[in-house]
């Protein structure tokens, strides 16, 4: 089972895709993956998934600020999770398919 | 060991009144069902639990069983918890004693996650060791996360065996549970919900003895480091002898 087995957690945390790449200024795919992972499963482990789209970004580095030390992530684990939001908020959400 | 019933009424009141004062939202979204999702690797947590059993058929009885724990996220998956002590307070009409119980182990090792996997799943293990009991439990945990709203089922044997001293542990018992909760997430530090417990007595490991049934609401806050999670169990089923109603306070710290 993976990540991709959950097409409503996508729609809240957007896979990363080669658009999100190019708008990452040259932060790797492993690391956008690891950004997500942790978005949705250690910062998850204490509430819900939050949508990507519900903060702007600059909302978003205050917000885990505060959470990163109560998530025990490091500092490349932060970095990790800032690279994805940015990179998935550069990026416009894909319409659902027909 | 001995106490008058005044000071154990202070210590239940005191133990509400900490949690109160600190004011917080919860970790724990249940408090008679395991959640899949283990601590951070690196996070220590401290828990106390207080459960209130009362029981009005025959004498009057009310009974607190308190838990002291610390809980370490060993790697992503994996997590130890060591149970201090386990005690008991016992009042009656006749009688006010306090009993320690046991001290222990668990483990708990997540399989899959509630939130990115089609089912969330884990696996707990647990070693208790008294003065004149021994008891092993293990459970699977399921849990699955759909938006705001959580919902778990904990399967559960328990193995125990007692007597006068660890050298005479001449009767042996056992118990099946099982627990179904859901809790709806209303703010990030607030999510109200409720729970069932299903117990069956194995007397003897031979047949299957009382089936019990509670079930009650459940509520968990959290604020900072500091999390509260309580439910209010009442029995459903026809059992006398058992009790009416319990209540689950559990209170932790995240270090």
């Amino acid at each position: 089972m993976t990540l991709g087995g959950c097409a409503s957690l996508d729609a809240l945390a957007p896979p990363v895709s080669p658009a999100m790449l190019r708008a990452g200024h040259g932060v790797g795919s492993g690391t956008l993956e690891n950004g997500r992972l942790l978005l949705t499963t250690r910062c998850a482990s204490c509430h819900r998934v939050y949508p990507v789209a519900a903060y702007p970004s600059a909302k978003w580095k205050t917000i885990l600020a505060e959470m990163a030390p109560r998530a025990k992530l490091d500092t490349a684990q932060h970095a990790a999770v800032l690279a994805y939001l940015d990179a998935a908020l550069a990026v416009p959400p894909t319409p659902p398919a027909r | 060991m001995l106490y008058r019933p005044s000071l154990l009424a202070y210590i239940f009141a005191a133990t509400l009144l900490a949690t109160a004062v600190s004011a917080f939202a919860g970790q724990r979204k249940f408090a008679y069902s395991y959640e899949t999702l283990t601590v951070p690797v690196g996070s220590v947590e401290f828990e106390n639990w207080v459960t209130w059993k009362h029981s009005s058929a025959g004498e009057r009885v009310d009974q607190f069983d308190f838990r002291h724990e610390f809980e370490f996220g060993v790697t992503e998956r994996l997590q130890i918890g060591l149970y201090v002590a386990d005690w008991s307070l016992t009042e009656s009409r006749t009688e006010s004693r306090a009993v320690y119980q046991h001290s222990g182990v668990e483990v708990i090792y997540n399989l899959t996650n509630p939130n990115t996997d089609f089912l969330g799943s884990a696996l707990y293990g647990e070693v208790q060791v008294g003065d004149r009991v021994i008891e092993f439990e293990g459970k699977l945990l399921l849990q699955k996360n759909f938006g705001r709203v959580s919902l778990v089922y904990n399967a559960i044997i328990e193995a125990e065996w007692e007597g006068e001293s660890l050298q005479h542990l001449d009767e042996r018992s056992g118990e099946f549970a099982q627990t179904l909760g859901v809790s709806y997430e209303l703010t990030p530090n607030f999510s109200a919900g409720a729970e069932l417990l299903h117990e069956v007595d194995l007397p003897e490991w031979r047949a299957a003895g009382k089936s019990i049934v509670f079930a009650g609401p459940n509520v968990s806050v959290r604020a900072g480091r500091f999390f509260a999670t309580v439910a209010g169990l009442f029995r459903i089923t026809d059992q006398n002898d058992e009790p009416d109603v319990q209540t689950r306070l559990i209170f932790g710290f995240d270090f």
